[in-house]
């Protein structure tokens, strides 16, 4: 059932109520109203007359019966009976009046109805003669009856009408007021996923369809944004393995190109295979990088960044052996965090492969691990040139080079770091140090409730 | 013919030493440039038949630097090297005044015929009207005769056959025939260049002689005249 439907069967269910109410009211406000006028004159006049009945003689009492019953201000008709110890002592008026059927009469006098619901009567007890009587003092009540009757009818007809002028009024305007849902609708259904810079049209008013289109738009802005970097890292992943692709291929072809000695072979093949391993690497980076996009949450568990960051220095000493570097560090024990052993020995892994990278001859780098403002700080500083104060806002976007430009490497390490690092509610900033070097600062989120010891470790390797 | 000397400018050292060495063994004289400057020094220094130009370089953009030779005046057939492949970035290349335009990777073979057609289009005025043996095509007026016998081409065969006559007794590969005769992204549509090579081959034998289009295996086709 559409919305249009529900809201205009729901319209006529409330409104069918409100009219039976509001009809029922005022008919029953009419009747007491004309039944109130007439019963105060009636009881007022059949007192009186009463009251005088009481002190005349019964002779009398004929006469003011016989007046009364000539009376026409309240009704075209009158009857008045003036009855005692079931003897009518004094009848006159109208002859057809229906008369009231009188059991016994209350102190105040009572209304009472004819028994065929024409004549109404106000009931008067007295005292005739020492003897309990009664004075019946009736009026035709047919016009009053006809006027509730026309009442009743024109409100039999007229509430049905509204009604069903309401309920085609609600449907219109039902339709009206979802119009724009509407429109909405068929704007929606011609976007393509392939042309994400339309946006939906939308008044200038800050009404409820404009702020629903709106919060569509601002939706759509942030898909549009979404696809276009899925489709800028396509682009530049295909890019990236372009370059050693096209080493790889000319350098096989040319060499395939004619006959040549053994060791011409094997130097095109170990050509081939470093130019191999650096696409596995590359195919390797990118495909970790679209798993940690898709990764919104990782298997985590409380492990020892102490123990893996030495783990990792373990690992590079030859390297930094080999290149006359010298390595400081200065680590906290027992510096525990929440997280993926995998991702993070991978991270701290690239930063310090990053630092190596850039570290010149003799160079130092430096390492310290601490707690600091309540979480686990990673630094490694290195000395050799700055960053260029232009590149420094893109070193962590995907296939960005700078300076390294024409070095091995895909441009994908740092940014690859740096999704591990939010995926696990930390971040890395780099920066060049005054005194000359670069250095990269990571900061995770703390390990709540894990006991810290303060115990620190200096070494030196170099 | 003597040797054609060419310039390639490229700053992937593992690939432009494949490169100048491929080309020095297909017959050029190479010489090499790893950046926009040394380029520029070289072409201020000496006259080559063709450049072969990378667009990435490490000081400037290959692109700026066509465009200051193009502005200078001088008319070295250049094909750009990239690894950009995006279609507008191919017309940005030919707009700034480049004469062919290779995506790497690239087939190697291919480079080689696209810088042989460059430097025999670099000597070769446009002739009107283009022979082999007793095949006659007039660019003007798209027709083509086989002696005395009127060959009935279709526009695009008659595109193939021109192409072909222009590049005689040079290899031209399928992606240039895709290129000139269909446009851009026609090159997996090998099967479709066959059978237009085919229909032109009958066409051309039909009126009698040497059917004069050779297959060459792998990368193309060649129009030879075998005496």
């Amino acid at each position: 059932m559409t919305i249009r439907i529900r809201l205009t069967l729901f319209w006529a269910a409330v409104l069918a109520v409100i009219l039976l109410l509001a009809g029922s009211a005022v008919l029953m406000l009419f009747q007491r109203e004309q039944w109130g006028q007439l019963d105060g004159s009636l009881m007022e006049e059949a007192d009186t007359a009463a009251e005088t009945i009481a002190r005349v003689t019964p002779g009398a009492a004929g006469v003011i019966v016989r007046q009364l019953s000539e009376e026409r201000d309240l009704g075209p008709a009158r009857r008045v009976q003036l009855i005692s110890g079931g003897r009518v002592l004094a009848d006159a008026g109208a002859a057809q009046a229906d008369l009231p059927v009188i059991s016994n009469v209350p102190a105040a006098g009572a209304i009472l109805e004819g028994h065929r619901k024409v004549f109404r009567y106000a009931v008067m007890p007295l005292r005739v003669a020492g003897a309990n009587a009664w004075l019946a003092d009736g009026v035709d009540a047919t016009p009053i009856r006809a006027a509730i009757a026309r009442l009743e009818r024109t409100l039999l007809i007229t509430v049905p009408l509204i009604l069903v002028i309401s309920i085609v009024a609600g449907y219109w305007l039902a339709g009206r007021a979802l119009e724009p849902v509407s429109a909405l609708d068929h704007a929606l259904a011609e976007l393509e996923p392939r042309d994400l810079r339309r946006r939906l049209p939308y008044r200038a008013v800050d009404d409820e369809m404009a702020r629903l289109t709106r919060a569509i738009n601002a939706l759509l802005d942030r898909v549009a944004a979404a696809a276009e970097a899925e489709r800028r890292f396509a682009t530049d992943a295909a890019h990236e393995m372009r370059t050693p692709l096209a080493i790889l291929r000319t350098g096989l072809e040319v060499t395939l190109g004619q006959e040549r000695t053994a060791a011409e072979y094997a130097g095109a093949l170990a050509a081939a295979l470093r130019e191999t391993i650096a696409l596995c690497r590359i195919a390797d980076q990118l495909l970790t990088l679209a798993r940690l996009d898709h990764e919104a949450a990782i298997a985590r568990r409380p492990c020892d960044l102490s123990a893996l960051v030495r783990e990792v220095i373990a690992t590079v000493e030859p390297l930094v052996q080999a290149r006359q570097l010298h390595l400081r560090t200065t680590l906290n024990n027992r510096v525990f965090v929440n997280g993926n052993p995998d991702h993070l020995r991978r991270l701290i892994v690239n930063l310090l492969d990053n630092a190596l990278k850039f570290t010149p001859e003799d160079g130092t780098i430096a390492m310290s691990l601490a707690i600091a403002n309540g979480g686990p700080t990673l630094r490694i500083a290195n000395s050799g040139a700055p960053i260029p104060a232009a590149d420094l806002p893109y070193i962590f976007d995907r296939f960005f080079r700078g300076q390294a430009q024409g070095q091995p490497g895909s441009g994908l390490g740092l940014s690859l770091c740096q999704a591990i690092a939010r995926l696990h509610g930390g971040v890395i900033k780099a920066a060049n140090l005054v005194d000359g070097g670069v250095e990269f600062v990571l900061s995770l989120p703390g390990l709540r409730g894990e006991p810290r010891l303060p115990s620190t470790v200096n070494d030196t390797l170099s | 013919m003597s040797q054609a000397h060419l310039l390639v400018v490229e700053d992937e050292v593992r690939l432009l030493n494949s490169l100048c060495r491929g080309l020095g063994e297909a017959g050029f004289a190479v010489l090499s440039a790893g950046s926009a400057e040394a380029a520029a020094r070289a072409v201020a220094d000496g006259e080559f038949d063709a450049i072969v130009l990378d667009l990435r370089l490490p000081d400037r953009d290959g692109l700026e630097l066509l465009r200051e030779l193009r502005a200078a005046g001088n008319a070295t057939p250049v094909l750009i090297l990239t690894a950009r492949g995006a279609l507008d970035e191919r017309v940005a290349g030919l707009d700034s005044g480049a004469d062919d335009y290779l995506a790497k990777p690239f087939a190697f073979p291919e480079l080689i015929a696209r810088i042989r057609a460059l430097v025999r289009r670099r000597g070769a005025t446009p002739q009107p009207i283009l022979r082999i043996a007793d095949l006659e095509f007039d660019t003007i007026k798209r027709r083509a005769r086989r002696g005395s016998h009127e060959l009935n081409l279709s526009p695009k065969e008659a595109m193939l056959l021109e192409l072909l006559m222009r590049n005689a007794e040079q290899t031209v590969t399928r992606a240039m025939i895709a290129e000139t005769v269909w446009g851009a992204g026609y090159n997996d549509f090998t099967n479709l260049i066959e059978v237009f090579v085919n229909r032109l081959r009958q066409k051309i034998a039909g009126a009698g002689g040497e059917p004069l289009i050779a297959t060459v295996r792998g990368v193309g086709y060649a129009m030879r005249h075998v005496r």
